[in-house]
Protein backbone atom coordinates (compact mmCIF):
# COMPACT_ATOMS: atom_id res chain seq x y z
CA UNK A 1 0.00 0.00 0.00
CA UNK A 2 1.68 3.06 -1.30
CA UNK A 3 1.85 5.44 2.09
CA UNK A 4 1.28 9.78 1.83
CA UNK A 5 5.08 10.77 1.65
CA UNK A 6 6.55 7.43 -0.20
CA UNK A 7 7.29 9.05 -3.00
CA UNK A 8 9.20 11.76 -1.14
CA UNK A 9 11.42 9.39 0.71
CA UNK A 10 14.00 8.95 -2.36
CA UNK A 11 15.38 12.51 -2.11
CA UNK A 12 15.74 12.51 1.40
CA UNK A 13 17.13 8.87 1.54
CA UNK A 14 19.68 10.56 -0.40
CA UNK A 15 20.15 12.85 1.84
CA UNK A 16 20.14 10.96 4.53
CA UNK A 17 22.49 8.41 2.81
CA UNK A 18 25.39 11.31 2.61
CA UNK A 19 25.07 11.77 6.47
CA UNK A 20 21.94 14.96 6.46
CA UNK A 21 21.24 14.24 9.99
CA UNK A 22 18.35 16.70 9.63
CA UNK A 23 17.55 14.16 6.04
CA UNK A 24 17.16 11.40 8.37
CA UNK A 25 14.94 13.40 11.29
CA UNK A 26 12.91 14.02 8.01
CA UNK A 27 12.71 10.27 7.94
CA UNK A 28 11.86 9.67 11.38
CA UNK A 29 9.09 12.24 11.21
CA UNK A 30 7.61 10.06 8.24
CA UNK A 31 7.85 6.91 9.85
CA UNK A 32 7.90 6.90 13.90
CA UNK A 33 4.40 6.64 13.82
CA UNK A 34 3.60 3.51 12.01
CA UNK A 35 6.73 2.24 13.84
CA UNK A 36 5.74 2.77 17.14
CA UNK A 37 2.27 1.42 16.48
CA UNK A 38 4.14 -1.70 15.32
CA UNK A 39 6.09 -2.11 17.69
CA UNK A 40 2.95 -1.40 20.20
CA UNK A 41 0.92 -3.99 18.45
CA UNK A 42 3.70 -6.53 18.49
CA UNK A 43 4.85 -6.37 22.32
CA UNK A 44 1.78 -4.68 24.22
CA UNK A 45 3.20 -1.86 25.96
CA UNK A 46 4.05 1.61 25.34
CA UNK A 47 7.82 1.35 26.74
CA UNK A 48 8.64 -1.47 25.46
CA UNK A 49 6.91 -0.25 21.67
CA UNK A 50 9.31 3.14 22.73
CA UNK A 51 12.36 1.49 23.58
CA UNK A 52 12.02 -0.93 20.61
CA UNK A 53 11.91 1.99 18.09
CA UNK A 54 14.36 3.61 19.92
CA UNK A 55 17.05 1.20 18.93
CA UNK A 56 15.83 1.07 15.14
CA UNK A 57 16.11 3.96 14.12
CA UNK A 58 19.37 3.99 15.89
CA UNK A 59 19.97 0.97 14.16
CA UNK A 60 18.73 2.39 11.13
CA UNK A 61 20.86 5.23 10.84
CA UNK A 62 24.23 3.12 11.48
CA UNK A 63 22.85 1.00 8.65
CA UNK A 64 22.03 4.19 6.24
CA UNK A 65 24.78 4.14 4.07
CA UNK A 66 24.72 0.20 3.28
CA UNK A 67 20.98 0.16 2.43
CA UNK A 68 20.63 -0.27 -1.41
CA UNK A 69 16.82 0.02 -1.55
CA UNK A 70 14.29 2.41 -2.03
CA UNK A 71 11.27 1.33 -0.30
CA UNK A 72 12.35 2.88 2.81
CA UNK A 73 8.89 1.60 4.69
CA UNK A 74 9.93 -2.08 4.71
CA UNK A 75 13.92 -2.02 5.78
CA UNK A 76 12.33 0.36 8.35
CA UNK A 77 9.66 -2.01 9.55
CA UNK A 78 12.65 -5.13 9.25
CA UNK A 79 14.71 -3.49 11.54
CA UNK A 80 11.98 -2.58 13.75
CA UNK A 81 10.32 -6.53 13.94
CA UNK A 82 14.02 -7.27 14.88
CA UNK A 83 14.21 -5.06 17.35
CA UNK A 84 10.90 -5.75 19.03
CA UNK A 85 11.89 -9.16 18.88
CA UNK A 86 15.18 -8.63 20.93
CA UNK A 87 12.76 -6.54 22.79
CA UNK A 88 10.74 -9.33 23.65
CA UNK A 89 14.16 -11.26 24.62
CA UNK A 90 15.41 -9.21 27.06
CA UNK A 91 11.77 -9.05 28.61
CA UNK A 92 11.70 -12.47 28.90
CA UNK A 93 15.07 -12.54 30.70
CA UNK A 94 13.85 -9.84 32.86
CA UNK A 95 10.96 -11.74 34.31
CA UNK A 96 13.15 -15.21 34.64
CA UNK A 97 15.69 -12.87 36.70
CA UNK A 98 12.66 -11.59 39.16
CA UNK A 99 11.02 -14.76 38.98
CA UNK A 100 7.84 -13.86 38.24
CA UNK A 101 5.39 -15.76 37.11
CA UNK A 102 3.36 -14.93 34.09
CA UNK A 103 1.85 -16.78 31.03
CA UNK A 104 4.13 -16.39 28.36
CA UNK A 105 5.73 -12.80 27.55
CA UNK A 106 2.22 -11.62 26.19
CA UNK A 107 1.07 -9.50 29.14
CA UNK A 108 -0.28 -5.94 27.69
CA UNK A 109 -1.14 -2.52 28.67
CA UNK A 110 -3.65 -0.93 27.05
CA UNK A 111 -3.07 2.60 25.36
CA UNK A 112 -3.57 4.97 27.37
CA UNK A 113 -5.68 8.03 26.42
CA UNK A 114 -2.96 10.74 25.61
CA UNK A 115 -1.28 7.85 23.47
CA UNK A 116 -3.67 7.34 21.34
CA UNK A 117 -4.22 10.05 18.00
CA UNK A 118 -7.33 11.45 17.38
CA UNK A 119 -8.39 9.03 14.77
CA UNK A 120 -8.89 6.57 17.30
CA UNK A 121 -12.50 7.66 17.45
CA UNK A 122 -12.12 5.31 14.14
CA UNK A 123 -13.08 2.30 16.34
CA UNK A 124 -14.18 2.10 19.36
CA UNK A 125 -12.15 1.84 22.61
CA UNK A 126 -13.22 -1.35 23.86
CA UNK A 127 -13.36 -3.22 20.52
CA UNK A 128 -9.85 -2.14 19.64
CA UNK A 129 -9.25 -3.08 23.57
CA UNK A 130 -10.23 -5.87 22.72
CA UNK A 131 -8.35 -6.71 19.32
CA UNK A 132 -5.04 -5.88 21.35
CA UNK A 133 -6.01 -8.03 23.67
CA UNK A 134 -6.90 -10.95 21.00
CA UNK A 135 -3.28 -9.97 19.50
CA UNK A 136 -1.62 -10.57 22.33
CA UNK A 137 -2.64 -14.01 22.55
CA UNK A 138 -1.46 -15.09 19.44
CA UNK A 139 2.17 -16.95 19.32
CA UNK A 140 3.86 -14.44 17.86
CA UNK A 141 5.08 -15.09 14.47
CA UNK A 142 1.36 -15.31 14.10
CA UNK A 143 0.63 -11.96 15.72
CA UNK A 144 3.54 -10.44 13.09
CA UNK A 145 2.08 -11.07 10.23
CA UNK A 146 -1.39 -10.16 11.09
CA UNK A 147 -0.34 -6.42 12.06
CA UNK A 148 2.31 -6.05 8.95
CA UNK A 149 -0.55 -7.25 7.47
CA UNK A 150 -3.75 -6.33 8.21
CA UNK A 151 -3.09 -3.76 10.83
CA UNK A 152 -0.05 -1.92 9.02
CA UNK A 153 -1.06 -2.99 5.55
CA UNK A 154 1.99 -4.18 4.24
CA UNK A 155 1.87 -6.50 0.68
CA UNK A 156 2.86 -10.39 1.37
CA UNK A 157 6.14 -9.88 -0.36
CA UNK A 158 6.52 -6.76 1.82
CA UNK A 159 5.68 -8.49 5.41
CA UNK A 160 7.76 -11.49 4.03
CA UNK A 161 10.78 -8.99 3.60
CA UNK A 162 10.26 -7.19 7.21
CA UNK A 163 9.73 -11.06 9.03
CA UNK A 164 12.81 -12.30 6.91
CA UNK A 165 10.84 -15.13 5.90
CA UNK A 166 9.43 -17.20 2.68
CA UNK A 167 6.34 -15.69 0.80
CA UNK A 168 4.55 -19.29 1.57
CA UNK A 169 4.98 -18.58 5.21
CA UNK A 170 3.71 -15.35 5.17
CA UNK A 171 0.51 -17.11 3.41
CA UNK A 172 0.17 -19.43 6.09
CA UNK A 173 0.35 -18.01 9.65
CA UNK A 174 -1.54 -14.92 7.86
CA UNK A 175 -4.03 -17.44 7.39
CA UNK A 176 -4.39 -19.11 10.71
CA UNK A 177 -3.71 -15.66 12.69
CA UNK A 178 -6.95 -13.94 11.22
CA UNK A 179 -8.93 -17.70 11.54
CA UNK A 180 -7.66 -17.64 15.68
CA UNK A 181 -8.62 -14.12 15.38
CA UNK A 182 -11.89 -14.37 14.22
CA UNK A 183 -12.89 -17.23 16.59
CA UNK A 184 -11.68 -15.46 19.99
CA UNK A 185 -13.20 -12.00 18.41
CA UNK A 186 -16.09 -14.05 17.50
CA UNK A 187 -16.43 -15.37 21.35
CA UNK A 188 -16.18 -12.13 22.67
CA UNK A 189 -19.29 -10.76 20.93
CA UNK A 190 -16.88 -8.09 18.75
CA UNK A 191 -17.84 -9.95 15.17
CA UNK A 192 -21.64 -9.52 13.57
CA UNK A 193 -23.60 -12.38 14.70
CA UNK A 194 -24.77 -15.05 12.15
CA UNK A 195 -27.72 -13.67 11.65
CA UNK A 196 -26.65 -10.45 10.70
CA UNK A 197 -23.84 -11.43 8.37
CA UNK A 198 -26.70 -13.28 6.37
CA UNK A 199 -29.07 -10.83 6.73
CA UNK A 200 -26.35 -8.27 4.72
CA UNK A 201 -25.47 -10.87 1.82
CA UNK B 1 -6.91 -27.18 -7.69
CA UNK B 2 -9.99 -26.70 -5.52
CA UNK B 3 -13.52 -29.49 -5.38
CA UNK B 4 -15.62 -27.09 -5.42
CA UNK B 5 -17.85 -29.67 -3.06
CA UNK B 6 -15.48 -29.37 -0.24
CA UNK B 7 -15.21 -27.02 2.20
CA UNK B 8 -12.85 -23.89 2.00
CA UNK B 9 -9.59 -23.78 3.97
CA UNK B 10 -8.69 -21.49 5.95
CA UNK B 11 -5.71 -20.70 3.71
CA UNK B 12 -7.89 -20.46 0.76
CA UNK B 13 -10.51 -18.11 2.71
CA UNK B 14 -7.62 -16.24 3.85
CA UNK B 15 -5.79 -16.15 0.11
CA UNK B 16 -9.03 -15.52 -1.43
CA UNK B 17 -9.75 -12.53 1.19
CA UNK B 18 -6.91 -10.81 -0.31
CA UNK B 19 -7.13 -11.54 -3.87
CA UNK B 20 -4.21 -14.01 -3.66
CA UNK B 21 -5.63 -16.98 -5.10
CA UNK B 22 -4.90 -18.11 -9.04
CA UNK B 23 -7.45 -16.97 -11.60
CA UNK B 24 -9.11 -20.01 -11.50
CA UNK B 25 -8.64 -21.02 -7.64
CA UNK B 26 -10.41 -17.91 -7.27
CA UNK B 27 -13.41 -18.73 -9.72
CA UNK B 28 -13.62 -22.13 -8.20
CA UNK B 29 -13.59 -20.68 -4.36
CA UNK B 30 -16.28 -17.58 -5.78
CA UNK B 31 -18.53 -20.31 -7.09
CA UNK B 32 -17.94 -22.20 -3.99
CA UNK B 33 -18.56 -19.94 -1.44
CA UNK B 34 -22.45 -19.14 -3.96
CA UNK B 35 -23.32 -22.52 -2.57
CA UNK B 36 -21.73 -23.32 0.84
CA UNK B 37 -23.44 -21.36 3.75
CA UNK B 38 -20.82 -22.53 6.32
CA UNK B 39 -18.09 -21.36 3.84
CA UNK B 40 -19.85 -17.86 3.25
CA UNK B 41 -20.42 -17.68 6.57
CA UNK B 42 -16.48 -18.45 7.89
CA UNK B 43 -15.82 -15.96 4.99
CA UNK B 44 -17.79 -13.43 6.03
CA UNK B 45 -16.23 -13.05 9.92
CA UNK B 46 -12.58 -13.34 8.03
CA UNK B 47 -13.59 -10.38 6.18
CA UNK B 48 -14.88 -8.46 9.44
CA UNK B 49 -11.75 -9.40 11.19
CA UNK B 50 -9.38 -8.22 8.79
CA UNK B 51 -12.01 -5.09 8.26
CA UNK B 52 -11.67 -4.60 12.92
CA UNK B 53 -8.07 -4.75 11.91
CA UNK B 54 -7.44 -2.39 9.59
CA UNK B 55 -9.50 0.03 11.17
CA UNK B 56 -7.11 -0.21 14.60
CA UNK B 57 -6.12 3.66 15.03
CA UNK B 58 -2.75 4.73 14.64
CA UNK B 59 -0.91 5.16 17.83
CA UNK B 60 1.11 8.39 18.50
CA UNK B 61 4.62 7.40 20.32
CA UNK B 62 5.41 9.02 24.27
CA UNK B 63 8.50 10.77 22.81
CA UNK B 64 10.01 11.63 19.39
CA UNK B 65 12.52 8.97 18.26
CA UNK B 66 14.91 11.73 16.32
CA UNK B 67 18.21 11.68 16.41
CA UNK B 68 20.71 14.30 18.06
CA UNK B 69 22.68 16.29 16.05
CA UNK B 70 24.99 18.52 17.72
CA UNK B 71 25.87 20.91 16.90
CA UNK B 72 23.34 21.91 13.95
CA UNK B 73 20.31 21.08 15.94
CA UNK B 74 21.68 22.61 19.67
CA UNK B 75 20.13 26.27 18.82
CA UNK B 76 16.72 25.58 17.42
CA UNK B 77 16.52 23.15 20.62
CA UNK B 78 17.54 25.96 22.62
CA UNK B 79 14.89 28.18 21.45
CA UNK B 80 12.50 25.93 22.38
CA UNK B 81 13.43 25.20 26.11
CA UNK B 82 13.03 28.41 27.63
CA UNK B 83 15.07 27.71 30.78
CA UNK B 84 17.72 26.37 28.87
CA UNK B 85 17.99 29.97 26.59
CA UNK B 86 17.64 31.68 30.08
CA UNK B 87 20.52 29.99 31.61
CA UNK B 88 22.96 30.10 29.02
CA UNK B 89 21.89 33.52 28.29
CA UNK B 90 22.81 34.34 32.13
CA UNK B 91 25.91 32.37 31.96
CA UNK B 92 26.99 33.94 28.62
CA UNK B 93 26.37 37.79 29.85
CA UNK B 94 28.50 36.84 32.64
CA UNK B 95 31.15 35.69 30.81
CA UNK B 96 30.90 38.55 28.04
CA UNK B 97 31.16 40.84 31.59
CA UNK B 98 33.85 39.02 32.81
CA UNK B 99 36.17 39.44 29.31
CA UNK B 100 34.99 43.05 29.26
CA UNK B 101 35.47 44.03 32.32
CA UNK B 102 39.17 41.93 32.65
CA UNK B 103 40.16 43.88 29.05
CA UNK B 104 38.90 47.51 30.96
CA UNK B 105 40.47 46.26 34.06
CA UNK B 106 43.91 45.82 32.74
CA UNK B 107 43.16 49.50 30.82
CA UNK B 108 43.11 50.90 34.08
CA UNK B 109 45.26 48.63 36.12
CA UNK B 110 42.28 47.42 38.82
CA UNK B 111 41.94 44.55 39.56
CA UNK B 112 37.94 42.48 39.78
CA UNK B 113 38.40 39.92 42.04
CA UNK B 114 34.56 39.65 41.99
CA UNK B 115 34.16 38.55 38.91
CA UNK B 116 36.21 35.19 39.02
CA UNK B 117 34.14 32.56 39.63
CA UNK B 118 32.08 33.40 36.67
CA UNK B 119 34.04 31.43 34.22
CA UNK B 120 33.44 28.33 36.19
CA UNK B 121 29.76 29.16 36.56
CA UNK B 122 29.65 29.10 32.89
CA UNK B 123 31.31 25.77 32.10
CA UNK B 124 28.89 24.26 34.12
CA UNK B 125 26.04 25.89 32.30
CA UNK B 126 27.03 25.21 29.02
CA UNK B 127 28.00 21.82 29.01
CA UNK B 128 24.75 20.19 29.95
CA UNK B 129 22.66 22.01 27.78
CA UNK B 130 24.68 21.68 24.55
CA UNK B 131 23.70 18.11 25.70
CA UNK B 132 20.26 19.02 24.77
CA UNK B 133 20.29 16.52 21.79
CA UNK B 134 18.01 14.17 23.52
CA UNK B 135 19.45 10.59 22.71
CA UNK B 136 21.13 8.07 24.70
CA UNK B 137 23.33 7.70 21.53
CA UNK B 138 25.48 10.75 20.31
CA UNK B 139 25.01 10.50 16.75
CA UNK B 140 27.64 13.08 14.97
CA UNK B 141 26.94 13.00 11.15
CA UNK B 142 28.32 15.99 9.43
CA UNK B 143 26.50 18.63 10.29
CA UNK B 144 24.66 20.47 8.08
CA UNK B 145 22.99 24.04 8.64
CA UNK B 146 19.26 23.77 8.56
CA UNK B 147 16.49 24.62 10.22
CA UNK B 148 16.44 22.40 13.23
CA UNK B 149 13.85 19.37 13.18
CA UNK B 150 11.18 20.45 14.99
CA UNK B 151 11.01 18.34 18.66
CA UNK B 152 7.21 17.05 18.68
CA UNK B 153 7.19 14.83 21.89
CA UNK B 154 8.10 15.90 25.52
CA UNK B 155 9.25 19.38 24.69
CA UNK B 156 7.72 22.53 26.97
CA UNK B 157 5.78 24.98 25.41
CA UNK B 158 7.47 27.28 22.99
CA UNK B 159 9.65 29.53 24.99
CA UNK B 160 8.50 32.83 26.46
CA UNK B 161 10.72 35.94 26.11
CA UNK B 162 14.17 35.74 28.06
CA UNK B 163 14.12 37.33 31.46
CA UNK B 164 13.25 40.38 31.67
CA UNK B 165 16.22 41.61 33.62
CA UNK B 166 18.90 40.10 30.20
CA UNK B 167 16.72 41.68 27.20
CA UNK B 168 19.87 41.26 24.78
CA UNK B 169 20.92 38.03 26.20
CA UNK B 170 18.84 35.38 24.80
CA UNK B 171 21.30 34.99 21.19
CA UNK B 172 24.49 34.73 23.30
CA UNK B 173 23.67 31.82 24.87
CA UNK B 174 23.82 30.32 21.35
CA UNK B 175 27.16 31.89 20.37
CA UNK B 176 28.68 30.42 23.67
CA UNK B 177 27.16 26.90 22.93
CA UNK B 178 28.22 26.97 19.68
CA UNK B 179 31.65 27.48 20.82
CA UNK B 180 31.90 24.46 22.73
CA UNK B 181 33.58 21.10 21.77
CA UNK B 182 30.80 19.77 18.99
CA UNK B 183 31.00 15.61 19.36
CA UNK B 184 31.90 15.60 23.28
CA UNK B 185 30.03 12.88 23.58
CA UNK B 186 30.57 12.59 27.54
CA UNK B 187 28.66 16.38 27.63
CA UNK B 188 26.15 15.34 25.19
CA UNK B 189 24.96 12.59 27.58
CA UNK B 190 24.37 14.85 30.79
CA UNK B 191 21.36 16.68 29.27
CA UNK B 192 19.38 17.01 32.52
CA UNK B 193 17.28 20.59 32.72
CA UNK B 194 17.98 20.15 36.72
CA UNK B 195 21.25 20.69 35.76
CA UNK B 196 20.91 23.65 33.91
CA UNK B 197 18.74 25.15 36.33
CA UNK B 198 21.39 24.91 38.99
CA UNK B 199 24.11 25.73 36.35
CA UNK B 200 21.97 29.24 35.65
CA UNK B 201 21.11 30.31 39.42
CA UNK B 202 25.36 29.93 40.00
CA UNK B 203 25.93 31.99 37.00
CA UNK B 204 23.35 34.75 37.68
CA UNK B 205 25.40 35.29 40.89
CA UNK B 206 28.33 36.93 39.73
CA UNK B 207 26.47 39.21 37.79
CA UNK B 208 25.82 41.23 41.34
CA UNK B 209 28.94 42.06 41.75
CA UNK B 210 30.00 43.94 38.28
CA UNK B 211 28.71 46.94 37.43
CA UNK B 212 26.10 47.61 36.08
CA UNK B 213 26.75 49.91 33.08
CA UNK B 214 29.45 47.39 31.89
CA UNK B 215 26.73 44.78 31.99
CA UNK B 216 24.60 46.60 30.28
CA UNK B 217 26.67 47.31 27.33
CA UNK B 218 28.08 44.47 27.20
CA UNK B 219 24.96 42.21 26.79
CA UNK B 220 23.49 44.34 24.20
CA UNK B 221 26.68 44.07 21.95
CA UNK B 222 27.03 40.60 22.12
CA UNK B 223 23.65 40.20 21.66
CA UNK B 224 23.20 42.54 18.84
CA UNK B 225 26.14 39.98 17.21
CA UNK B 226 24.66 36.75 17.71
CA UNK B 227 21.23 37.75 15.91
CA UNK B 228 23.22 38.80 12.69
CA UNK B 229 24.99 35.83 13.15
CA UNK B 230 22.11 33.43 13.62
CA UNK B 231 19.82 35.38 10.40
CA UNK B 232 23.01 34.63 8.35
CA UNK B 233 22.90 31.27 9.42
CA UNK B 234 18.99 30.57 9.10
CA UNK B 235 19.54 31.86 5.18
CA UNK B 236 22.26 29.64 4.76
Amino acid sequence: MQQPGQSDDAAILERARAGDADAFNALVRAHERPMYSLAYRLLGNADDAADAIQDAFVNAFRALRQFRGEEVRPWLFRIAVRCCYDQLRRRKRRREDSLEQTSGDDHWDPPSAPGEGPESNALRTETARAIQQALMELPIEHRTMVILCDVQGLSYEEAAEAASIELGTVKSRLSRARARLRDMLRARGELPSGSERLAET
Amino acid sequence: MLDTTSHLTEDQLSAHLDGQLPETETVLAATHLDACVTCRSAFSELQSTVGLLRALPELRPPRSFQVGAPPASVWSRLMQWDLGVRGLAAAAAALFVVMVSGDLHLLTSTSAPGALPAPTALSGAVAPRSAAAPARFSLTPSPVPTSGPAITAATPPAAAPPAPAQPAAAPPAAESARSQPAGDTAQIRAAESKATKDAATSASDPLGSIRSGTVLAGVSALGLGALAIVRARRRI
